[in-house]
């Protein structure tokens, strides 16, 4: 019997626009949520896997000294599997052919994770000693096959096979080079290696990510100076802190998913209450006892969490199916697989919300009073006061608990709540400041005002939820789409979309003539690796603070440069260009954070080789746009004789399309990098990435405006009371309907303009902080926000508004319902 | 018995004392033969909805319910296997047997009133409370809901209390308070005339409500 009634009241309850709205808050928000842990599951998982793979490891420790060999055995006791790699930049020779090479010395097995690919396939994990893989660029510079022999300082070695891919390249300039993996056994034959020279010290570890979690507490505690660890799930030269980014991204919008969500159920579930009132009291007089009561409520939201819960869980595995169908090239193929965990928490949540809501909202119905049916209006459950409290605390729970972070929540719940509020108190500002504008032109005036006041509680949130919502939608889909169209732009003309690198000394003149005979203007700079190591006679760790050691000039090496004149796409700030010997010309913004002065010397070191130069001259330098730039530029005659690499760079237009695969032709050896392709690659990728945050974020407001619907329906006797009470009192239904629709208008209209003034605020600050962009106004906006507001408001308004007619107008104020 | 005085006189006070459904702030409640204030809330629920009905102005239907179910329901409570069949009984008395099937919204203000009484008397209430049940009617349906209303409670013998201020519809119960200044007085105002008093006090059972003390 009870079942029978409860599902016939929610069939019943269905009809109704806050049933409808009750459903659609659990739909939303389940697929949302369940989108959303999904995604990120699986890019969490993906982003650790690739990183693993690019690292080789879960874990390494890198050094530019020799790594104590004690570290082995202490992180044996943690279960770790380990190896080492040396990695050091050499010559290697054959057939009289010379080429500088990043040398890869490894212990078996290698690597620890991904997966070194060579042609033909490998059988052992790494090189047999006396063999080498080397990459096919080594092939063709030395002009030799698989099977030929080089030369590795003193020692010759056989090549066994092409290196076509591996992970743990290392990071920084030493990748570029070609690569070759050698055995470690080998290392000590060759000699290149004497005590002070430049390599660098890896030890990789892999296991699972306790043993690695635990083992990298105990790694960093003993951590010198001049060590680095990094693990794949955080911190790590290759890939900054994307799926940490990506992570609190989805953890941002499912908090807000989840605190619209929780309101929109909290509020329909109080209405719910309130329509129950006299149901309550008539079912307990006809003698429905309390147990029987709170079966029949339970039925209720247990058949909407099952009706409403179940299809969003599975829209949201759609969906998440959808974005990452998008980010498909982003992500390692086949992805990482879905733990049930992740599928089946989003609806439990919700169950969740539904429980700590519906008991809020139905346990006060338990004290109706059979009364309420004789006396009309005067008894209403009361809510224990401790209820009001202990809700929120267990939603906010609820919410921290799926965030995995109880400060996070707090602060961002807090943060939004906040945000909201001011949006919304500033909404009834506007909304107030436009209805005095209208005193003198429209009749209804007085009501309006009336109306206005009645509803400003409603219009706070509702303006304050719409508003916060709609300015990070406009933000995300305006900052992209400016980034992408501007930063081309306000590049000039004539930026420069080829890169060249590893022209070798001997190809300098013909690259030259080749460039100039197609009629490519294009400048060569010779590259030599160098680094800084004193300040006006002292070592860097006494002539530079800490932090100042930490500056990109000091903790590596340099490309240095040389040349007669200062680079045409450089200006001059301080001192002069000087061709005197051993001046140096240095970067603005290097002198500024190392504190450097005209006329102070620095000290170089490459290779073995020390020199020294004054700075006689400061350059401005735009670094991106696109042409070989530089920290330090020596004047000719100082590091002249040193051995050098070319770099240049040149602009090809459509016409000399074939330009760069006739250049490779005849160049072999050289790298070329086409900006334009990875201009294509960035574009390709925002936008990859910007629509699935779209995505999300429409849904967001979508519940965003359920949570509107909500609370029109809130107050919708109030309302329906008033309008009959106007109507019986001689305004037409015309009048009743406008009123309604300039409440609409208003409304619409605040929200828009304070949209625009909060998303041309936000715009200005990421454009001239983040994106180094001219801002600019956008006056598509000031009139699409607040017609869109308008229209979304007079939209969520006419679907739950109802016409009165007369008859049911007197109808209604004399039944008192 | 009819129960009568001006808005505000208390009425409908005395009635939620009388129904247990509130509680004197002195004094205690007796309905036959039980002290309601003994009674805990629950207990109190149980008794209620075994030996008191209710009619209200409102008739307070549920609208996903047909006219059969809505009279099925306090039987269906309780777990009483005739339901159907005792509510389609009490629907035919009432003249509503091919309404059955209607739901609230597909029946006229007096047709719901039916239903309402045929709900109220499907228990076979010990005491019926009629809460000015023809409020919300025009007075040639009122006056045919409160023949029925009188006919059936004739059948089942059941104590009907009518609260109303209609002297009128009062004078045809067989007896007659006032509520006055929060005193209740038998009889009728003195402007009343008393033969309207004797003409309608036949069919109504005298014993059965000696169980009342107030």
């Amino acid at each position: 019997m009870i079942t029978k009634l409860a599902l016939r009241q929610l069939k019943a309850q269905w009809r109704r626009p806050d049933g409808r709205a009750l459903l659609l808050s659990i739909f939303l928000m389940t697929s949302l949520i369940t989108l959303l842990s999904l995604t990120g599951d699986r890019l969490e998982k993906s982003l650790t896997t690739r990183s693993a793979e690019i690292l080789g490891a879960d874990m390494v420790m890198s050094s530019h000294r020799q790594l104590p060999p004690g570290w082995n055995s202490k992180t044996v006791p943690f279960g770790l599997s380990t190896t080492k790699v040396t990695q050091f930049t050499s010559m290697v020779e054959a057939k009289d052919s010379m080429l500088l090479s990043a040398i890869r010395a490894v212990d078996a097995p290698y690597p620890l994770r991904g997966k070194v690919i060579t042609d033909p396939p490998h059988l052992t994990s790494a090189p047999k000693s006396g063999t080498v893989w080397v990459e096919a660029s080594v092939l063709s510079r030395l002009n030799i096959n698989i099977g030929d022999s080089l030369n590795i300082g003193y020692s010759s070695f056989i090549v066994d096979r092409t290196l076509i891919s591996s992970p743990d390249r290392g990071s920084g300039f030493r990748s570029f080079n070609p690569h070759i993996i050698m055995s470690s056994d080998d290392l000590a034959a060759t000699k290149v290696l004497a005590p002070g020279s430049r390599a660098h010290y890896r030890r990789l570890f892999a296991g699972t990510s306790e043993q690695i979690h635990k083992a990298e507490k105990l790694l960093r505690e003993n951590l010198n100076e001049k060590q680095r660890l990094y693990t794949a799930q955080g911190n790590q030269p290759v890939r900054g802190n994307t799926a940490n980014n990506a992570s609190q991204y989805l953890k941002l919008s499912a908090l807000f998913a989840l605190l619209l969500g929780s309101f929109s159920i909290y509020l329909c579930l109080r209405r719910f209450s309130a329509d129950q009132r006299s149901r309550t009291a008539l079912l307990m007089s006809l003698g429905l006892s309390r147990i029987q009561l709170f079966q029949l409520f339970s039925i209720q939201l247990l058949c909407g969490w099952l009706l409403a819960a179940i299809p969003g869980a599975l829209l949201g595995f759609g969906l998440h199916n959808v974005v990452l169908w998008k980010l498909a090239s982003l992500l390692p193929q086949p992805l990482p697989s879905l733990s049930i965990l992740s599928f089946i928490s989003s609806p439990l949540l919700a169950g969740a919300i539904l429980i700590v809501a519906g008991l809020a909202t139905l346990l006060p119905l338990g004290k109706t009073s059979v009364l309420s049916l004789i006396r009309q209006g005067n008894d209403r459950p009361s809510t224990h006061k401790l209820l009001y409290l202990l809700t929120p605390i267990s939603l906010f729970s609820i919410i921290a608990l799926f965030v995995e972070s109880a400060l996070f929540a707090l602060l961002l719940t807090v943060g939004l709540l906040l945000a909201g509020l001011i949006s919304g108190w500033c909404v009834q500002f506007l909304i107030h400041t436009l209805n005095q504008r209208l005193k003198n032109s429209i009749r209804l005036f007085p009501l309006l005002t009336l109306r206005i006041r009645q509803q400003r509680h409603w219009h706070r949130l509702q303006g304050g939820v719409l508003t916060l919502l709609l300015t990070l939608m406009t933000v995300l889909l305006f900052a992209r789409q400016d980034m992408l169209s501007e930063w081309q732009g306000q590049l000039p003309a004539d930026t420069p979309n080829q890169f060249v690198i590893d022209i070798q000394p001997w190809e300098k003149e013909s690259v030259t003539q080749w460039l100039s005979d197609q009629k490519i203007p294009s400048t060569l700079y010779p590259i030599i690796r160098g680094r800084i190591e004193a300040l006006n006679g002292q070592a860097i760790a006494q002539a530079f603070t800490a932090k100042q050691r930490q500056h990109n000039t000091l903790n590596r090496e340099l490309n240095l440069t040389w040349g007669n004149e200062i680079p045409a796409h450089n200006t001059l700030n301080q001192g002069e260009w000087s061709s005197a010997d051993n001046a140096i010309s240095i970067e603005q913004s290097m002198a500024d954070e190392l504190s450097l002065v005209l006329g102070d010397e620095l000290g170089f070191r490459v290779g073995s080789d020390l020199f020294s130069g004054t700075i006689t001259s400061i350059r401005g330098v735009e670094w991106a746009s696109f042409r070989p730039n530089f920290y330090v530029i020596f004047s000719p005659g100082v590091i002249d004789q040193l051995p050098a690499t070319y770099i240049t760079s040149f602009k090809t237009d459509a016409s000399q399309k074939d330009a760069t695969t006739q250049l490779l032709k005849a160049f072999p050896t050289l790298t070329l990098i086409d900006i334009e392709q990875l201009l294509l690659q960035a574009q390709d990728l925002i936008n990859k990435l910007s629509d699935s945050a779209s995505l999300i974020l429409l849904l967001t407001l979508l519940s965003g405006l359920i949570l509107v619907i909500t609370t029109l329906q809130q107050d919708l006797v109030q309302r329906r009371f008033e309008v009959a009470l106007l109507r019986t009192l001689g305004a037409s239904a015309n009048q009743a309907r406008q009123l309604d629709m300039l409440e609409y208008l208003l409304m619409g209209l605040s929200c828009g303009l304070l949209t625009c003034i909060m998303s041309e605020s936000l715009l200005y600050l990421i454009y001239t902080n983040l994106l180094q962009l001219d801002p600019q106004l956008h006056p598509f906006l000031w009139l699409a926000l607040p017609l869109l507001a308008t229209v979304l408001f007079a939209l969520t308004g006419l679907l739950t508004r109802k016409t009165l007619s007369l008859p049911s107008s007197y109808q209604l104020l004399k039944s008192g319902e | 018995m009819a129960i009568i005085g001006q808005s505000g006189a208390g009425k409908s006070t005395l009635l939620s004392l009388l129904a247990g459904l509130d509680e004197p702030t002195s004094g205690t409640v007796k309905l036959m033969e039980t002290d309601l204030s003994q009674l805990s809330d629950a207990a109190r629920s149980v008794w209620r909805s075994t030996n008191l009905s209710f009619i209200f102005q409102a008739f307070h239907l549920l609208p996903e319910l047909t006219a059969l179910e809505n009279v099925q329901l306090p039987l269906d409570i309780r777990g009483d296997k005739q339901a159907a069949q005792q509510a389609a009984r009490l629907l035919d008395k009432v003249g509503l047997s091919d309404r059955q099937d209607h739901y609230p919204a597909q029946l006229s203000g007096g047709e719901q009133q039916r239903v309402a009484i045929a709900r109220a008397f499907v228990t076979a209430p010990s005491i019926l409370f009629a809460d000015e049940p023809t409020g919300n009617l025009d007075a040639e349906t009122g006056e045919n809901i409160i023949t029925q209303l009188f006919d059936i409670n004739a059948q089942q013998a059941t104590t009907l209390i009518l609260i109303t201020h209609d002297a009128a519809l009062a004078s045809r119960c067989n007896r007659q308070f006032r509520l006055e200044q929060g005193m209740l007085i038998e009889g009728l105002p003195e402007t009343r005339p008393e033969g309207a008093n004797k003409a309608i006090n036949k069919g109504l059972s005298v014993e059965a409500s000696e169980g009342l003390a107030g």
